[in-house]
C-alpha cells in the first residue's frame, strides 16, 4: 500500500511510470567516450591530423579551375530520391489493414435483429448443448432450469457466439432457464435497447410511436446530433455551389455586355 | 382432558410466535458466476463460482464516497510554503515602546496582524493532506466498486482456469501482447486496435489489471494512454475501478485482490 502511495504522490500514473521504465532499458544508453586528460594524446592527435590547406591555396586552386569535389573522398552525398527525404512519411505505406490481423473470431459479426432469428439461434444452441431436437421455442423443455453449470455455460457461449452479443456475467448467473435467456435477449438486444444505450445518458428514456396506442399522441423522433450536423453541412455546401455558379454567370454576362 | 388439550395448544402457539419465520424467506446466494475469457478475443473458456462477498456486495455509495475522498486526499501534494514569524525577514526589534507613545501596544514587524507580516500558521512544503480510513471500510469500498462493475457487465476476467481450458492459438490467458518488432508485418502493433474495433471499445476508458508487468501490453497501448490504464494488481484503487468503462483483470490478479480485500470482512 505504501509503495502505491509513493507512486501516486509523485503524480505519475503507474502505466506511465512503467512505460518510462521500459524506455530506459539498458540497451538504449547513449554512449560517450571517456574524457582523456593526457597531454601527449592530444599532441599525438594533432600530429595524425591531415594538414589543412591555407585559404590562399584553395582560392588559387579554384581560380585555376580545379575540381575540388573529387578530392573530398570522405564526403558522401545523398541521392535525391524520395526515400532519402526526411519529414515526409507515407502513412498508408505502413498501415496494416485490420482484416489481415490473425484474430480468433468466435463471435458472429452479424448481430441478431429479429425475433425469428433469435428463435432459430436459441433452438440451435439448445439442441447443440443438450443433443435434443426441439423445434419450437414454446416447447416445455425450454422452461426447465439448468441442472448443470457446465451445460449452462455451453449454452450461453453458443448463444453469444451465434447472436453476436456478449452476455454479462451477472446475467449469466441470474438467468436460470433457456427461455429466460430468450426473454432477456428479446428485451435487451432485439428491441434495440442495447444499441441505443449511451454511457453519458444511462437512464435516458427512448420513446417510440409504437409505445403509444392513442391517436392523439405523436412522438417527435429523436434525431442524433451527428445527423443534424451532416445535414447542415450538406445544405451549406449546396448553397455555396449555387451561389458560386450565380456569381460566375453574373461575371460572364457582365463581360459579354 | 380438555384442560390438558388447551394447555398443549397454548404451548404450540407460544412456540410458533418465538420461531416466527417469514413466508418467502430465503438465504442469500453464497456465490455468483464469473466467466473466464481469453484475450483479446474475449472468448469464454470456463466459468467459476465467486463468493458474493466479493462480486455480490450491494451498492453503498457512502462507502465509495469515503474511499474516493481518502484516495484523492492521499494523492494531493501541497507546495504552499508561507513564511512563519522566524522566517519573515524583519527584525525582532520592538517597533514602539511599550508605554508613552499614545498608540496601541505593538511587537515586531513580523507579527501576523501587520501588513507584510508573517503567516500565523506557517507550513512547510510538501504539505501533508493524507487522511486515514479504517481498513474494513477501504476493503468494503473496493469490493463494492468491483461488484458494481460486475453487475453492470463491465468486468471481464482473463485466464485459462489454471490451464484446464483450451485456448485458441491467437489468444492468450494473460493480458499481454507478444513483442514482435522484428517480424514484418508486425501484427502485434495493431492487435490492440483490432481488439477495440471488434468489441466497440474505441474512445472508452479501459482498465487492465495485471498480476505482473506486461511489457507488450504497455508498449502497444501507449498510443491510447489517455484512455487506457494498465495497472499492476497492488496499485489498483477504488478510483480506477469506478472511472473505467470496462475492466479487464487477469485471473491471478483477481484471486489476489479477492484474498486481499476479504481478509477483514465487515
Amino acid at each position: 500500500m505504501s509503495s502505491s502511495r509513493i507512486i501516486m504522490k509523485s503524480g505519475l500514473r503507474v502505466s506511465q511510470l512503467a512505460s518510462r521504465q521500459s524506455q530506459l532499458s539498458p540497451g538504449r544508453y547513449i554512449h560517450t567516450t571517456a574524457v582523456s586528460n593526457d597531454m601527449f594524446s592530444w599532441l599525438r592527435n594533432r600530429k595524425n591530423k591531415a594538414p589543412v590547406k591555407s585559404t590562399k591555396d584553395v582560392i588559387s586552386d579554384i581560380e585555376a579551375g580545379k575540381d575540388l569535389s573529387k578530392n573530398n573522398e570522405n564526403v558522401t552525398t545523398l541521392e535525391l530520391i524520395p526515400e532519402n527525404f526526411i519529414g515526409k512519411f507515407d502513412k498508408t505505406k505502413n498501415v496494416i489493414p485490420l482484416d489481415t490481423v490473425p484474430y480468433n473470431k468466435w463471435m458472429s459479426s452479424n448481430k441478431v435483429a429479429t425475433e425469428e432469428e433469435l428463435n432459430t439461434i436459441l433452438l440451435q444452441a439448445y439442441n447443440e448443448t443438450f443433443g435434443t431436437n426441439v423445434a419450437s421455442v414454446t416447447d416445455e423443455s425450454l422452461n426447465e432450469t439448468f441442472k448443470d453449470i457446465t451445460q449452462k455455460f455451453k449454452f450461453a457461449k453458443e448463444l453469444q457466439a451465434k447472436s453476436g452479443y456478449l452476455l454479462s456475467d451477472y446475467q449469466f448467473t441470474v438467468l436460470l432457464s433457456p427461455i429466460s435467456f430468450h426473454k432477456y435477449y428479446l428485451r435487451e438486444f432485439v428491441s434495440g435497447k442495447a444499441s441505443r444505450y449511451k454511457e453519458s445518458e444511462p437512464n435516458a428514456i427512448h420513446l417510440t410511436p409504437e409505445s403509444f396506442n392513442a391517436p392523439n399522441i405523436r412522438v417527435v423522433e429523436d434525431i442524433p446530433a451527428k445527423a443534424v450536423r451532416s445535414k447542415f453541412r450538406r445544405i451549406v455546401k449546396e448553397v455555396d455551389t449555387i451561389e458560386s455558379t450565380i456569381t460566375k454567370n453574373a461575371i460572364e454576362s457582365a463581360k459579354e455586355t | 382432558m380438555l384442560k390438558n388439550n388447551s394447555s398443549a395448544l397454548n404451548i404450540s402457539r407460544s412456540l410458533a410466535t418465538t420461531a416466527k419465520v417469514l413466508p418467502n424467506v430465503q438465504a442469500p446466494p453464497p456465490y455468483t458466476l464469473a466467466t473466464v475469457r481469453t484475450f483479446p478475443s474475449l472468448e469464454p473458456v470456463a466459468c467459476m463460482p465467486v463468493s458474493t462477498n466479493i462480486l455480490g456486495v450491494p451498492l453503498r455509495r457512502d462507502i465509495l464516497w469515503r474511499a474516493v475522498v481518502q484516495e484523492n486526499d492521499n494523492r494531493r501534494v501541497g507546495a504552499s510554503n508561507p513564511p512563519g514569524r522566524s522566517e519573515n525577514g524583519y527584525s525582532r526589534h520592538k517597533i514602539l515602546p511599550q508605554k508613552g507613545s499614545g498608540n496601541a501596544r505593538v511587537g515586531d514587524a513580523n507579527s501576523p496582524t501587520r501588513h507584510k507580516g508573517a503567516r500565523a500558521l506557517a507550513r512547510h512544503a510538501p504539505n501533508d493532506y493524507t487522511t486515514l480510513l479504517p481498513n474494513k471500510v477501504l476493503n468494503l469500498a473496493f469490493r463494492t466498486a468491483l461488484s458494481h462493475q460486475y453487475k453492470q457487465g463491465n468486468l471481464f476476467i482473463i485466464g485459462d482456469s489454471n490451464g484446464t481450458a483450451k485456448i485458441n492459438e491467437t489468444d492468450s490467458s494473460k493480458l499481454d501482447i507478444t513483442l514482435n518488432d522484428e517480424v514484418k508485418p508486425n501484427f502485434s502493433s495493431v492487435l490492440f486496435n483490432k481488439f477495440m474495433n471488434e468489441h466497440g471499445l474505441e474512445k472508452k476508458r479501459l482498465l487492465f489489471v495485471t498480476s505482473a508487468t506486461r511489457p507488450g501490453l504497455l508498449k502497444y497501448t501507449d498510443m491510447y494512454k489517455q484512455k487506457v490504464d494498465v495497472i499492476e494488481q497492488d496499485s489498483v484503487e477504488v478510483n480506477d475501478l469506478l472511472k473505467a468503462s470496462k475492466i479487464f483483470i487477469e485471473e491471478a490478479a483477481f484471486k489476489h485482490l479477492a484474498e486481499k480485500f476479504t481478509s477483514l470482512t465487515v
